[in-house]
C-alpha cells in the first residue's frame, strides 16, 4: 500500500470538510490503518466560528497521528503523547505532532502556509502514518497543493442555487482534472517571473510572476504571435485568462501554469474552465508543473440560514437528492452525500488510490 | 529595535478607526505605516502587498457571514503569489478571535478592546504580556485609612451608653453557639487538619454541643436533607477545572481610574464545585470579591457540618472542607467574605472563617435578630463573641441592615447597625458600614423614590458620613427590588445603583446576578456576567464623577439622623438592648420586623 495525502477542501465554510474527513478516518482505523490528521484551519470545535450552529466533532482513536497546535490539546479530549514540536507557529501555539493514546474528541489546528504544510505531511508519514488527511478552511485551497489529491467538498453553505453549486463543482473538476502534467522546455528557467518562449525553446519575453490585471500581460502583447509556448508560476486572474484569449497566440501554443489552484483561487472557476476549452479547442494544450487531481466530490444540502428578526443562523437544507444529481451529471469523479449515503464509497475511492502502483 | 513597515488594511467598507488607533500607536513606536483606503478588493489588496512588500499586515473586517470566505480568499491569494511566508499576517475586527484567525490562516487575530501594544507586540514579533496591573490584583483593606471617630456628639454618647449595656448583661452569660465558637477555637488546629491529621479531642467536645442533626450527623453518620459528600471522580475533575482554569486566568479591573469601590459578588449554589465555578467567573469578569452564602436552614441548626459536601438547594454549607476547597480555589488577590451575621453558628463561623483565611465576614445582631429569625439574646451573646473572633482573626465585617426589606425604615434599621458598630469599635474589630440601596417598603409607602432612586440613597450615605468616618459598603446587593425578570433592565439597574454607590464615594459594592432575583433556582453564569460588564460599562461612562446631594437628599439625610439619635435614645431610655429588640424601638411588628425565635431558651449564665 503506498503512502497518500489527501486535502479535502470546501466551496465555503460548513460545506461537509470534516464530515468528510471523519468517515475517512473511521473507515480506514476499523481496517487497522495508520491515519496521520492535520488541518489548514480550524476543526473538532463544538461551535461554529462564525454561526454559533454545532459542528462534527473530530472523535479519534488510539494510535491515530495528528498534528495539531498544542493549545488544542487542552481542549479535547483524547489523551496525545508528543512526539515532537514541529516549530511551525500557529495563533493557537506551536505545532506539534503527537499520537493518540486515550481515544476521545480532537481539536486540530495545524498549520496554514503551504511552506508549512510539506514537512508536517512528511512528518506524519515518517511516523508511519499510510494516509495523511489535510482538513481544509473555509474555501482555502492553496495549501492543498502540497497533498497527492483533492476531495472537493460542497454544497447550500456556497451557494443555494442547485445548478450553480453543479456548475462550479464541474468547472473545478475541469480545473483539476482536464489538463495533464507538463515540465517546463530545456532552458526555460521561469525564476518567478511569467514567460514566453518561442518552438525552439528561447525566451521571448516576462512580465511579473501572478497576473491580476491586463497591462500585467503588456510586456508579452507584441511577442505572442511568435510564441510556442506561456508559462505563468503565480496566480491568474479571470480577467487575465479572457485577456490572454485575445493575445495573438498561435492556435497549437502550450499554456503551463505552476498548479490547478492558481487557477481556481483566482475566483471564478468558469473563466478557467473556458480558457481551458478555448485552448484545447484550437488544438493548444494547458498543463500544470505539478497537477492536483481531483478524487471525489462530497455534496451537503446543509446550510446555515441568517434570522434577521435574532441575529442568529438556523440550520437550513436544499433538496439532497437533486444536489447530488446535478453534481454528479456536472462532474468527471464519483460525488457522494457522507451523510445520507454514508462514508463507504468515498473511503473505498481513497483506498483504492492507495493500492495502485 | 529594527523598524518595520506595515500596511494597514480596512477592508471594511466603512470602519477604519481602529486601524488609525493602532497606525498612532506604531508610528510613535517608530515604525513605518501604510494605510490603504477602505472597501479595496482582496484582489487590489494582495497587489499592493507586493508592490509595497511590507514585514507586516493588519487587515480590520468586522465578521459576518460569507466575509470569512473573503478574509480566507485574501490569505489563499498572498500565499499562491509567494508572499504570505515573508509577511506576518493580522486579522482584527468584531468578533474575531485567536481560533477564527487560524481557521482563516492569519497569523494572529485580535477582537475589540485589542490594545496598541498588543498590536505592537504582535508587529514586533515578541510575546505579548499585559501590564501586571491589568491582570493581578492585590487585596486591598478598605478599612485602612479611616478613623472611625464620630462626627455626631449625641449619637456616640448613646451608642457608648447602649454598648456599656450591653456589655453588662452579657457579662456572664454563654450560649451553646458560644460554647462551640470556644471549642473549635481551642480543639481545632487547621493545621493539623490541613495535614490530614486526626482532631479526635476536638470532635469529642464538639458533637455532644450540636443539636439534634449535626449530633446525628456525627454519631450516626446521618446527613442532613439533601446533601452528600462528593465522590473522588468529582473530586479530582474540580481539582483539573481548577488547575486548568487558573492557568488562564487574567482578573480584570472594574473601575477604570477609580481606585474604590470594591466589587462583590455572591455565590451559594448549595453545590461548592458550582460555587468555584462561579467564582471563577466574577474572578474573570472583574469581581474584587465574592460571599459565601450558607443555607437558610444553616442559621437554625446547631452546629456545622464536616466534609467536603454538596447541598441540592441554594445555599452551601459552612464546613472546613468546604471552605478550604472554596479558599484553595481563589485568585491570590480575590477578597472572601464568609457571613456570619446571623443564625445560631454565627461565633464559630467568624472561628472557622478566620482560621481557613477569609478576608472578610458579616455581623449585625440587630438584623439577625429581627430579620434572620434569631432569639434577640442568643443574637447578642452570639454577637459579641463573634465580634471578638472577628477582631481576633483581621476579619473586618459589613454590618448589613436588610431588616429594611421586611419594612424597617432605614434610620431604624441604621440604629441598630450603629450599635453593633459602636460594640465593635469597643471590642476591637473594624466594622463597615453596610446601607441598604434599595426601592424598600419604606419608600414604597413614604413616596421617598417616586421621582427617582438616587436621593433616598444618597441621603443614607450623607447620613452615614455625618455620623462617623468608617467605610461605606452599600449592598447587599445594590438595587433590591428594582430589578426584574428581564435581563437587559436588571443588569442596568444594577449598573446605576453601583455608579451611585461609586460617586457618592463608597468603598465597596455588592452586586446581584441578573437573574438572582428571579432564577427559580441557581443563579446562571451568563447572568453573572451582564451584571459584571453592566457595571464595568457604568464605571467606564461615569469615570471619576461626583455625585453632589441635591436639597432633597440632604433634607432626607437630616431626617435620618433625627430618626437615628431618636431611636437610640429610647434604647437608652428602656435600659434593655434586648428587651428593646423585642419591643420593636429598632424595628417593630408593625414595620415588618419580628423577634427570632431560633436558639431561644439556651442563654445562659455561667
Amino acid at each position: 500500500m503506498k503512502k497518500l495525502t489527501v486535502g479535502i477542501m470546501g466551496t465555503a465554510k460548513n460545506t461537509g470538510k470534516t464530515t468528510s474527513t471523519i468517515a475517512l478516518l473511521n473507515y480506514f482505523c476499523d481496517r487497522a490503518v495508520s491515519v496521520g490528521l492535520t488541518s489548514i484551519g480550524f476543526d473538532g470545535e463544538r461551535l461554529d466560528n462564525v454561526t454559533g450552529l454545532p459542528k462534527p466533532r473530530l472523535f479519534v482513536r488510539r494510535n491515530v497521528l495528528a498534528a495539531t497546535a498544542e493549545t488544542c490539546l487542552a481542549a479535547g479530549s483524547a489523551g496525545i503523547r508528543v512526539i515532537e514540536r514541529l516549530g511551525v507557529g500557529t495563533p493557537l501555539g506551536e505545532v506539534i505532532c503527537g499520537r493518540v493514546e486515550r481515544e476521545g474528541l480532537l481539536v486540530l489546528a495545524g498549520p496554514n502556509q503551504s511552506k508549512y504544510l510539506r514537512p508536517v505531511i512528511d512528518f506524519l508519514h515518517r511516523q508511519g502514518a499510510a494516509l495523511v488527511m489535510v482538513d481544509g478552511a473555509l474555501n482555502r485551497i492553496v495549501p492543498v497543493v502540497e497533498t497527492d489529491g483533492l476531495i472537493l467538498a460542497t454544497g447550500a453553505s456556497y451557494k443555494q442555487n442547485i445548478a450553480e453549486i453543479a456548475r462550479d463543482a464541474g468547472h473545478i473538476s475541469a480545473i483539476c482534472n482536464r489538463p495533464g502534467q507538463i515540465p517546463l522546455p530545456a532552458g526555460i528557467a521561469a525564476a518567478g517571473r511569467t514567460v514566453l518562449w518561442d518552438r525552439p525553446g528561447h525566451v521571448l519575453a516576462d512580465t511579473v510572476g501572478s497576473l491580476f490585471q491586463a497591462e500585467d500581460l503588456r510586456p508579452l502583447m507584441n511577442r505572442a504571435r511568435s510564441a510556442g509556448g506561456f508559462f505563468c508560476p503565480g496566480v491568474v486572474s479571470p480577467g487575465c485568462l479572457k485577456e490572454m484569449l485575445q493575445m495573438p497566440f498561435p492556435r497549437k501554443s502550450t499554456f503551463i501554469f505552476a498548479d490547478p489552484v492558481k487557477l481556481i483561487v483566482g475566483g471564478d472557476p468558469a473563466a478557467a474552465a473556458h480558457f481551458i476549452t478555448a485552448v484545447n479547442g484550437r488544438g493548444g494544450t494547458v498543463g500544470y508543473l505539478r497537477p492536483l487531481p481531483l478524487l471525489a466530490v462530497t455534496v451537503n444540502p446543509f446550510y446555515p440560514r441568517y434570522r434577521y428578526e435574532t441575529r442568529d443562523y438556523q440550520p437550513a437544507y436544499v433538496d439532497g437528492e437533486e444536489l447530488l444529481h446535478r453534481v454528479s451529471s456536472l462532474v468527471d469523479v464519483p460525488v457522494c452525500d457522507v451523510v445520507a449515503q454514508g462514508g463507504e464509497k468515498l473511503s473505498r475511492l481513497v483506498e483504492a488510490m492507495m493500492q495502485k502502483d | 529595535m529594527t523598524a518595520r513597515k506595515i500596511l494597514l488594511v480596512p477592508l471594511d467598507p466603512v470602519h477604519d478607526v481602529g486601524l488609525k488607533m493602532i497606525r498612532r500607536g506604531l508610528a510613535e513606536a517608530g515604525h513605518e505605516t501604510m494605510l490603504l483606503p477602505p472597501d479595496l478588493s482582496v484582489e487590489e489588496v494582495v497587489q499592493e502587498v507586493m508592490r509595497t512588500a511590507p514585514d507586516t499586515v493588519l487587515i480590520s473586517r468586522t465578521l459576518g457571514y460569507g466575509v470569512a470566505e473573503v478574509l480566507a480568499r485574501l490569505v489563499d491569494l498572498l500565499d499562491a503569489v509567494g508572499v504570505r511566508d515573508r509577511i506576518r499576517l493580522g486579522v482584527g475586527g468584531m468578533a474575531v478571535r485567536p481560533e477564527l484567525a487560524a481557521e482563516l490562516g492569519f497569523d494572529g487575530g485580535f477582537g475589540p478592546g485589542t490594545t496598541v501594544a498588543e498590536a505592537l507586540a504582535f508587529v514586533e514579533d515578541r510575546e505579548y504580556r499585559q501590564v501586571q496591573g491589568d491582570s493581578r490584583k492585590e487585596k486591598q483593606d478598605f478599612t485602612a485609612g479611616y478613623s472611625y471617630e464620630y462626627r455626631h456628639r449625641g449619637i456616640r454618647e448613646k451608642l457608648a451608653a447602649i454598648t456599656d449595656m450591653i456589655l453588662t448583661w452579657a457579662e456572664n452569660k454563654t450560649s451553646p453557639g458560644v460554647e462551640r465558637a470556644a471549642v473549635r477555637e481551642e480543639l481545632w488546629d487547621v493545621d493539623r487538619w490541613r495535614n490530614y491529621e486526626p482532631v479526635n479531642d476536638f470532635f469529642n467536645a464538639y458533637a455532644g454541643l450540636c443539636g439534634e442533626t449535626a449530633r446525628n450527623f456525627y454519631e450516626k453518620g446521618i446527613f442532613p436533607p439533601k446533601t452528600r459528600r462528593f465522590t473522588r471522580k468529582e473530586v479530582a475533575a474540580l481539582e483539573d477545572y481548577v488547575s486548568r482554569t487558573a492557568e488562564r486566568m487574567m482578573a480584570p479591573r472594574l473601575q477604570r481610574g477609580r481606585p474604590k469601590p470594591l466589587v462583590f459578588n455572591q455565590y451559594g449554589t448549595g453545590c461548592p464545585f458550582m460555587d468555584i465555578g462561579h467564582i471563577k467567573v466574577s474572578e474573570g469578569w472583574g469581581a474584587d470579591g465574592v460571599i459565601h452564602f450558607d443555607p437558610s436552614w444553616g442559621a437554625r441548626t446547631e452546629g456545622l457540618f464536616d466534609g467536603f459536601l454538596t447541598h441540592e438547594e441554594d445555599g452551601t454549607l459552612i464546613t472546613p472542607a468546604n471552605l478550604n476547597r472554596i479558599k484553595k480555589s481563589l485568585e491570590p488577590g480575590t477578597l472572601w467574605q464568609v457571613r456570619a451575621h446571623r443564625g445560631l453558628n454565627t461565633p464559630e463561623t467568624a472561628v472557622l472563617a478566620g482560621k481557613i483565611g477569609a478576608d472578610l465576614t458579616k455581623i449585625n445582631i440587630c438584623y439577625g435578630a429581627l430579620g434572620a429569625g434569631t432569639e434577640p439574646a442568643r443574637m447578642t451573646v452570639d454577637g459579641i463573641w463573634t465580634i471578638r473572633y472577628a477582631a481576633k482573626y483581621n476579619l473586618p465585617f459589613d454590618v448589613v441592615t436588610n431588616e429594611e426589606l421586611c419594612g424597617v425604615p432605614a434610620y431604624k434599621a441604621f440604629a441598630g447597625m450603629l450599635i453593633t458598630v459602636d460594640l465593635a469599635l469597643r471590642l476591637g474589630g473594624r466594622p463597615v458600614l453596610q446601607p441598604l440601596f434599595c426601592y424598600s417598603p419604606e419608600v414604597m409607602i413614604g413616596g421617598q423614590m417616586e421621582d427617582n432612586y438616587v436621593d433616598f440613597n444618597a441621603a443614607k450615605v450623607v447620613a452615614l458620613k455625618q455620623i462617623i468616618d468608617a467605610p461605606v459598603w452599600p449592598g447587599a446587593p445594590v438595587g433590591f427590588l428594582t430589578q426584574t425578570e428581564d435581563r437587559v433592565q436588571s443588569s442596568a439597574a444594577t449598573a446605576f445603583h453601583a455608579c451611585a454607590a461609586a460617586m457618592l464615594g463608597a468603598d465597596a459594592v455588592t452586586i446581584a446576578s441578573s437573574d438572582e432575583a428571579y432564577s427559580g433556582g441557581p443563579i446562571s453564569v451568563p447572568a453573572k456576567i451582564d451584571t459584571l460588564q453592566a457595571v464595568k460599562a457604568g464605571f467606564r461612562f461615569f469615570g471619576r464623577l461626583e455625585l453632589t446631594p441635591t436639597r432633597q437628599a440632604e433634607l432626607w439625610s437630616e431626617e435620618i439622623i433625627a430618626g437615628i439619635e431618636d431611636t437610640l435614645a429610647r434604647v437608652v431610655e428602656k435600659g434593655d438592648f434586648v428587651q428593646a429588640l423585642y419591643d420593636g424601638v429598632l424595628g417593630s411588628r408593625e414595620d415588618g420586623a419580628y423577634p427570632g425565635r431560633n436558639g431561644r431558651g439556651t442563654v445562659i449564665e455561667k
